[in-house]
């Protein structure tokens, strides 16, 4: 196992190096650069900038640079956590801004798929168990709900009755005001808890109704197959049957997903983050790709794929641990 | 029927399930008893009935749209006394006593009757643990040992460890007569166990059920379509059709002397070596449950259908010891 994992590991520097080289290249599909984008803003607001500057800052941002030259100048300090610097942020370096971002991020994603594994799974066993009963009904439409609500809307509805219901002044951020800035301690962690569940219920509620159905389904088919009939015949319990014999047999398919939902957790948090006001990447992404500050919008990227790797690796360690069958050599 | 001997009778059984179109009849109106260290053969085609029968005695009709409709399954202890497992929940603890402790079961699928995610060892151990009295671990995996070396699994020690998917088909199917046998049953249903297997593996786990029957005296309700194997192993055999007993009588007579179509049918459609016959297959299909002929459930079907076939349901006749349910005999009983 443990060679396994070093050798998955191993195998993601190629892949995130020919990753690199995509992200650039898509990048730098779209016509124009930084500069294009800046001198528009800076004319819509009324202002000139003169031809000679623009070169100048052309020259001293090295945008006039051939894209191999440009890409190396991007990846020669990976290694050493230099992803080049951003142009909107007064050219602070990407690290830094990802850094203060990528925290958050993990922490709203990671809270999310717990909240989706926790609350959907049980639910999903109990459809299954109760199949076609009212409770299962029940849960099918709230769960037909959750997936069809956009996470924006669930978003400001919930803000809408939190402040007019419930009189909560503001559920966006994840701090209340006088302990933005606070350093850490047990106040500041509870009232991280008290903001955290907002976004992960927004964000959780489309793939909670995921898990429900998968699990609903899956169960369903397992709890047909003939091992449960033995099981049964044993004379076990009918809840040992389903809990130990026939729900580790349906895990695959929501272990799969969970891998395969971390990134899409940090791009699909984007529209809510801004209606939430969330310091995740989500918008840091949108601004850097709207205004073509291509090392920040890349490095985002590319972190997002690095999730992507190391939780399809999770997985499939997990994977590993519940079906022996599957076998690493 | 209830003498000393008996370990199952069952009366009347009738298991229904309820479907949008209606009420399918899968078991309707079945009765037959068991004694200790006889077999019983059920044959029948696919849909006849026979696994729900088995499903019925233990208490395990796919729920909720299956259910016991009405007769009795009468269990005899080893002390005499009797339960009748209709009328206790499914998950109850008097079935769940009696489920893998008093009567096991083997299925069909042996590549899919054992869990994938646990070792072969542990899963006969669960079986061992709930109903034995063994307590500590090395006492249990022993048991599961002396087990799979008694249904002929060589290296027992090393392979009670291993999974079922590093068995084969043959394999698996005796690591399930070793867990089903593992808490010494009185009573074993087996519902097509050999079915999926090689000939030559099918020769072996008729075999090894033979003797262990005998060494176990236990009572045996063996499930096929097959009727070569029936005549192998069983004391007396049952012919179902449509949820329906057509002819009961002991495993001679019914070869040597068929008395229903359907069993002349069914013996007609097997391949004897040596014979330059051509086989006669029963024209047609099982009927749909839910849309059965009026009279007797075969008569379409049926070579020797009379007038009064297609009108009315014919009761059970009883001609030389055996069971007949068909218009044909209505004579010979009322000469007897």
């Amino acid at each position: 196992m443990f060679n396994y994992i070093t050798r998955r590991v191993a195998v993601m520097i190629p892949v995130l190096i020919l990753i690199s080289m995509f992200i650039f290249f898509i990048i730098q599909l779209p016509p124009g650069n930084y500069l294009d984008s800046y001198v528009a803003l800076i004319s819509s607001q009324g202002e000139t900038i003169s031809g000679e500057r623009v070169e100048k800052l052309e020259e001293r941002y090295g945008l006039n640079q051939p894209v191999y030259v440009k890409y190396w100048k991007w990846v020669k300090g990976f290694v050493f956590l230099d992803f080049g610097n951003s142009f909107q942020y007064d050219n602070a370096s990407v690290w830094s801004i990802v850094k203060a971002y990528l925290g958050y991020s993990i922490l709203i994603a990671g809270s999310t798929q717990i909240f989706m594994i926790v609350v959907g799974i049980p639910i999903g066993i109990y459809s299954a168990t109760h199949q076609y009963s009212f409770g299962d009904y029940f849960w099918t439409i709230l769960g037909f709900i959750g997936l069809s609500i956009p996470n924006f809307m669930l978003a400001l509805i919930l803000m809408y009755v939190g402040y007019f219901v419930f009189g909560i002044p503001s559920l966006g951020g994840l701090f209340s005001e006088q302990y933005i800035t606070a350093p850490w301690s047990i106040a500041k962690f509870i009232d991280l808890l008290q903001h955290l569940w907002i976004p992960v219920v927004v964000l959780g509620t489309a793939g909670t109704a995921g898990v429900i159905r998968t699990m609903r389904a899956n169960l369903l088919d397992v709890l047909n197959m003939q091992y449960i009939s033995t099981a049964r015949a044993k004379g076990l319990k009918e809840s040992v049957v389903i809990y130990k014999h026939a729900v580790r047999n349906a895990l695959h398919v929501i272990i799969m997903w969970a891998g395969m939902r971390l990134p899409k957790l940090i791009s699909g948090s984007t529209v809510v983050s801004i209606v939430l006001s969330l310091p995740t990447l989500g918008p840091i992404i949108y601004t850097a790709l709207r205004s073509q500050d291509m090392y920040l919008a890349g490095t985002v990227l590319l972190f997002q794929c690095v999730l992507l790797l190391v939780g399809n690796l999770i997985a499939d360690i997990i994977l590993a641990v519940v079906d022996p069958r599957i076998q690493y050599n | 029927m209830s003498s000393s001997n008996c370990v199952i009778d069952v009366k009347n059984l009738q298991t229904f399930f309820n479907t949008e179109n209606g009420i399918v009849k899968a078991v309707n109106g079945v009765s037959f008893s068991i004694e200790k260290g006889k077999t019983l053969g059920i044959v029948g085609e696919s849909g006849c009935g026979k696994s729900m029968t088995s499903m019925s005695l233990m208490n395990l009709v796919p729920r909720p749209k299956g259910y016991i409709a009405g007769g009795e399954i009468n269990y005899y202890y080893e002390d005499g006394s009797k339960i009748d497992i209709t009328q206790y929940d499914h998950d109850s603890e008097k079935m769940r006593k009696l489920r893998g402790n008093e009567m096991a079961m083997i299925f069909q699928e042996p590549m899919t009757s054992l869990n994938p995610v646990y070792t072969v060892g542990d899963q006969i151990i669960e079986a061992i643990k709930l109903h034995q009295d063994y307590k500590n671990k090395a006492e249990l995996r022993s048991r599961a040992v002396k087990m799979l070396k008694k249904v002929g699994i060589s290296a027992p020690e090393s392979r009670v460890d291993e999974y079922p998917h590093e068995f084969s088909g043959g394999m698996r199917q005796r690591a399930m007569i070793a867990m089903a046998l593992s808490c010494n049953p009185r009573l074993l249903i087996a519902d097509e166990p050999t079915t999926a297997l090689d000939v030559t593996v099918e020769a072996q786990i008729i075999n090894l059920m033979g003797d262990l029957q005998k060494e176990l005296n236990m009572a045996i309700m063996f499930i096929t379509h097959d009727l070569g194997v029936i005549g192998d192993i069983a004391d007396e055999v049952m012919v179902m059709y449509t949820g329906r007993v057509v002819e009961k009588s002991d495993t001679k007579s019914l070869f040597s002397n068929p008395k229903h179509p359907y069993t002349k049918g069914l013996l007609n459609s097997r391949p004897v070596i040596g014979s330059k016959k051509r086989l006669e297959p029963i024209e047609g299909s099982v009927p749909d449950l839910l849309h059965l002929p009026e009279g007797c459930d075969f008569h379409d079907r049926c070579p020797e259908a009379m007038a009064i076939c297609k009108k009315e349901d014919p009761p059970v006749f009883e001609v030389e010891d055996c069971k007949v349910k068909c218009w044909l005999y209505r004579k010979e009983e009322k000469a007897s």
